[in-house]
């Protein structure tokens, strides 16, 4: 994934620009987001027309037309809002591994708003 | 031509109950009492729902959106979380509108349906047939345009290049497959993103339940999927069949001259359909009892005539270190299933006697085939 491939290997990692366990917040969020959202798509396709049809040719087919493409859209939509928490997560991960290389606990709250550590 | 009758009230001396037309109408009519308005109310009710979830994962978004903005001031990186979260957060807020509109068109379709059905059991004359039959089709083009005008939004392009939304496989691309090594199907499979394999799950899964190469758990899930449709479908015909067979049985619907032979077709078909559905219940039944470790690696519900076909492991034959196959004789069929996977049959426990002596605690797998009749 882009994201991912761009935050963890850039080079200017400003440790006290993140917080680590915030952004793993913000990670696990969106993750059980697209948990919770998974089930809009099984209850679109559960909810069956079929035997319907026989007095709404067009609109039966119309909605099967329609629900397939937003469950398509859906699925994807989960599958983005999932890899975005993942790469954060990863983010996470990068800025963790910085701060153990550093050799020192290096958190916001501590440091200050100043950029003064660069990796 | 047939002497179909229908027991409709005949005005004294009128002909317009007569001619292909006034057949047509009547049983135009006759589909429109069949109709089901609940069907339409039920699908509404999951658009409504789809709506409120995606207001919800709005609200989420949002939120996560501006607690990323304090959790990570700057970096290479930050700029671009921010485009990735904001593309999905317009993507989601673009989807609510038209799921809103589906859910309103479908509950306007079921209560006009049903204002249209209470008309269909008045006796009508032919004129008035035609003119409830054409405000039918009209709310049926109505409501279809409505879908057709609501479908779901384009992906942003941000949300497309950064995440791969995109995720259609082409069906050809997956029959392709059939013809490859397991080791090749793997490799394709492995190429694919999660989105796509979901998507080839859900849309190919008569392909690729039955394909070697597939992960066993990924194929447990496109057979899963193949059963309970299998079973939906079947049961509606069932039912169907069911409601047809009723009807002709009804006084004056049909001349006894015709009534056997058609009662006869309809009886043998109703018979290969439960036959069906009849298996399809045993090869759920015996995955329920046999819990989660349990994968459907194939099935196939069969004619009716011919026998249908499962597979089933025991457990995970990606992760096993010993397998035993069972595959049952010919005069079984799918609904004697759970006896054959019973885990207190002579077969089952040789198996884990054997798995015992070799130095193992249970056996990995025990899969049971059944094939068609005599072959």
């Amino acid at each position: 994934m882009r994201l991912h491939a761009t935050a963890p290997a850039g080079a200017d990692l400003h440790l006290i620009d993140v917080d680590i366990a915030s952004l793993r917040g913000v990670a696990a969020r969106l993750a059980a987001a697209a948990q919770v959202d998974g089930a809009a798509p099984r209850g679109l396709a559960a909810a069956r027309t079929d035997r319907t049809v026989t007095a709404s040719g067009g609109a039966q087919s119309a909605l099967v037309r329609t629900r397939d493409e937003w469950i398509g859209f859906l699925t994807g939509l989960r599958a983005a809002v999932d890899r975005s928490a993942q790469a954060l997560h990863a983010v996470a991960d990068t800025y963790e591994r910085a701060e153990d290389d550093a050799g020192v606990a290096v958190r916001p709250a501590a440091i200050g708003p100043e950029p003064g550590w660069r990796r | 031509m047939s002497t179909l009758t229908y027991a409709t009230r005949r005005e004294p001396g009128s002909t317009d109950e007569q001619g292909p037309a006034a057949w047509a109408s009547l049983a135009g009519v006759q589909r429109l009492r069949d109709a089901r308005p609940d069907d339409w109310h039920r699908a509404a009710a999951a658009w409504s729902t789809l709506a409120e979830q995606l207001t919800r994962l709005h609200e989420r978004i949002d939120g996560s959106a501006t607690e990323l903005d304090a959790a990570w001031a700057a970096g290479s990186g930050t700029g671009a979380a921010r485009a990735c979260v904001a593309a999905q957060r317009i993507a989601v807020r673009d989807a609510q509108s038209p799921a809103r509109q589906i859910a309103a068109a479908l509950t306007e379709h079921g209560y006009a349906l049903a204002a249209l059905r209470r008309l269909a059991h008045q006796d009508l004359p032919h004129t008035e047939r035609v003119l409830l039959l054409a405000q039918v089709r009209a709310l049926d083009e109505r409501t279809r345009a409505t879908l057709l005008a609501n479908r779901p939004p384009p992906a942003p392009a941000v949300l497309r290049e950064r995440v791969g939304l995109r995720t259609d496989v082409a069906r050809a691309v997956v029959q392709a497959q059939t013809s490859l090594s397991p080791q090749q199907v793997r490799a394709w499979w492995d190429s694919l993103t999660q989105a796509q394999r979901d998507r080839v799950l859900a849309d190919d899964a008569d392909v690729v339940g039955w394909l070697d190469g597939i992960p066993a758990v990924d194929r447990d899930r496109a057979n899963r999927t193949l059963l309970a449709a299998g079973l939906d479908r079947l049961s509606a015909a069932e039912a169907d069949l069911v409601h047809m067979l009723d009807r002709l049985r009804l006084p004056a619907i049909l001349a006894p001259t015709l009534l056997l032979p058609v009662l006869g077709v309809l009886e043998l078909r109703l018979a290969r359909v439960r036959a069906q559905v009849a298996g399809l219940q045993a090869v759920r039944t015996c995955l329920e009892r046999l819990g989660p470790r349990a994968l459907l690696l194939g099935i196939d519900p069969g004619t009716g005539v011919s026998d249908g076909r499962a597979i089933v492991a025991l457990s995970d034959p990606d992760h096993a270190r010993h397998t035993a196959v069972l595959v049952p004789g010919v005069d079984t069929d799918l609904g004697d299933t759970p006896g054959e996977l019973d885990p207190d049959r002579p077969s089952a426990r040789r198996c884990r006697r054997a798995d015992s002596g070799a130095g193992r605690c249970e056996p990995r797998l025990l899969a049971g085939l059944r094939r068609a009749t005599g072959h």
